[in-house]
């Protein structure tokens, strides 16, 4: 017997091995992620060979694997994982040719037909119709990348870190943009830990991290890891700008 | 579920007549005959798996003791019209000797292959003889591609329709019915 998982796609219910499935996913893939993926796959406009306008809802992203493929290919619903006997007989004619490369072979469960989408065809199908049929847009799977700005405007949730823990350090640092200014009493606070951090000689980013301050220190709401970030690594170039000797002939910018 | 074949001939009944859903074709409904042999089952109804990119008169695929087979719809293949009455349909599993097979074709000592498909048709399946009264019709005069139909033939109220099943699943490979 092989699992088999069977999938919505439009009008049809194909047949997917469990094995060839690396992974699911309900939600829009994360940017890092995304800007891996060159396309997606949208099953069932692939299969009504059409452009995908909307997805529906609750459509489930499943990563797929067979042979030197991995992709990701979006399907309307995950319905149900079956059983399978292995015998499995081909596609009878007069089933079309793209039908019988993407589904080659049948399987009867339950009274049922199962057509079983072989993941390795799904790419080729799709060259095949052209146009960007069957290709899911961008707007669809990824989740825009977090902007500093508005992660600033996120609400703390229980720690003072809040939703903007989720973005990786290195993605915040690169990011230059100006983020909203804290308050007062926070600028302080923040400022006298880096400065005592910088006497002890911790300068860089892995000795002056915002997930470092002490727990409670920070009591501002709302105030992501990015915008205290920003300010750290502001207070600390400052305090490196005020040991290093001025060159002649070389003017501070500050 | 199976319905029982009626029969109006009694033990001596060759053909079966089968009444498409269609509209009359030179004021003749179109009715498809087989020998009774041809007949596996009909069935009331039939759980109908649809098949990506296929024309629109192969409806699916559906399980038939552990077989899976094709569900065509001779109106549409045909391309004859269709009233659209909501009225009783039937799902008759055929079966046919398949003499047309790309890959039999080269060798004329290779083994028939037994086909079935299942045809959506009326509920107006009648058991009994071909009428003796009945025309010889040459199908390009009514519009049918030669190559799908066995034989033609008109009556007063019926044009009845030999359709060449092999040919019919084989339809991709043989350049479609258009």
């Amino acid at each position: 017997m092989k699992k088999v998982c069977l999938v919505k796609g439009g009008n049809f219910v194909l047949g997917i091995e469990a094995r060839y499935i690396l992974s699911r996913r309900h939600k829009m893939l994360p940017h890092e992620t995304a800007g891996k993926e060159r396309e997606i796959f949208h099953l069932g406009s692939l299969l009504a060979r059409k452009h995908c306008e909307h997805p529906e809802p609750g459509s489930v992203f499943l990563q797929l694997h067979k042979g030197k493929n991995t992709f990701f290919l979006l399907v309307d619903q995950v319905i149900d994982e079956i059983e399978l006997p292995e015998q499995t007989t081909r596609l009878p004619p007069p089933s079309p040719e793209l039908a019988e490369q993407l589904c080659p072979q049948v399987a009867v469960c339950m009274n049922l037909v199962v057509l079983l989408l072989d993941p390795a065809q799904v790419i080729p199908v799709a060259r095949q119709l052209g146009q960007g049929i069957g290709v899911l847009a961008p707007e669809h799977w990824a989740q825009p990348p977090v902007p500093v700005d508005s992660a600033a405007r996120q609400p703390a949730k229980g720690t003072k870190n809040g939703p903007g823990t989720a973005v990786p350090n290195r993605l915040i640092r690169k990011n230059k943009k100006r983020p909203k200014s804290v308050d007062e009493e926070t600028f302080k606070r923040v400022m006298a830990w880096t400065i005592a951090q910088f006497k002890q000689g911790k300068v860089g980013t892995e000795h002056l991290a915002a997930d470092q301050l002490p727990p409670g220190l920070v009591q501002q709401e709302g105030v992501s890891d990015t915008v205290i970030q920003y300010l750290i690594d502001q207070i600390s170039l400052r305090c490196q700008e005020s040991i290093t000797p001025t060159r002649p002939g070389e003017q501070h910018g500050g | 579920m199976a319905v029982k074949k009626k029969s109006s001939a009694g033990a001596k009944a060759k053909t079966v007549s089968v009444y498409l859903n269609a509209d009359e074709l030179q004021e003749r409904r179109p009715v498809l005959l087989f020998t009774a042999g041809q007949i596996d089952e009909v069935l009331t109804e039939a759980e109908i798996q649809a098949v990506p990119f296929a024309s629109e008169y192969l409806l699916g695929l559906c399980a038939w003791r552990e077989q899976v087979l094709p569900i065509i719809d001779l109106v549409r293949f045909f391309g004859l019209s269709s009233s659209g009455k909501d009225v009783g349909e039937r799902y008759l599993v055929v079966r046919t000797v398949d003499s047309l097979s790309p890959g039999n074709a080269e060798n004329i000592h290779s083994e028939k292959v037994l086909l079935r498909c299942v045809l959506k048709v009326s509920d107006q399946i009648i058991n009994g003889d071909i009428p003796a009264d009945c025309e010889a019709v040459y199908p390009k005069q009514a519009g049918f591609p030669p190559i799908f139909v066995r034989g033609l033939f008109r009556r007063e109220k019926e044009l009845f329709i030999l359709p060449d099943i092999a040919a019919i699943i084989h339809s991709n490979s043989l350049g479609g019915a258009e």
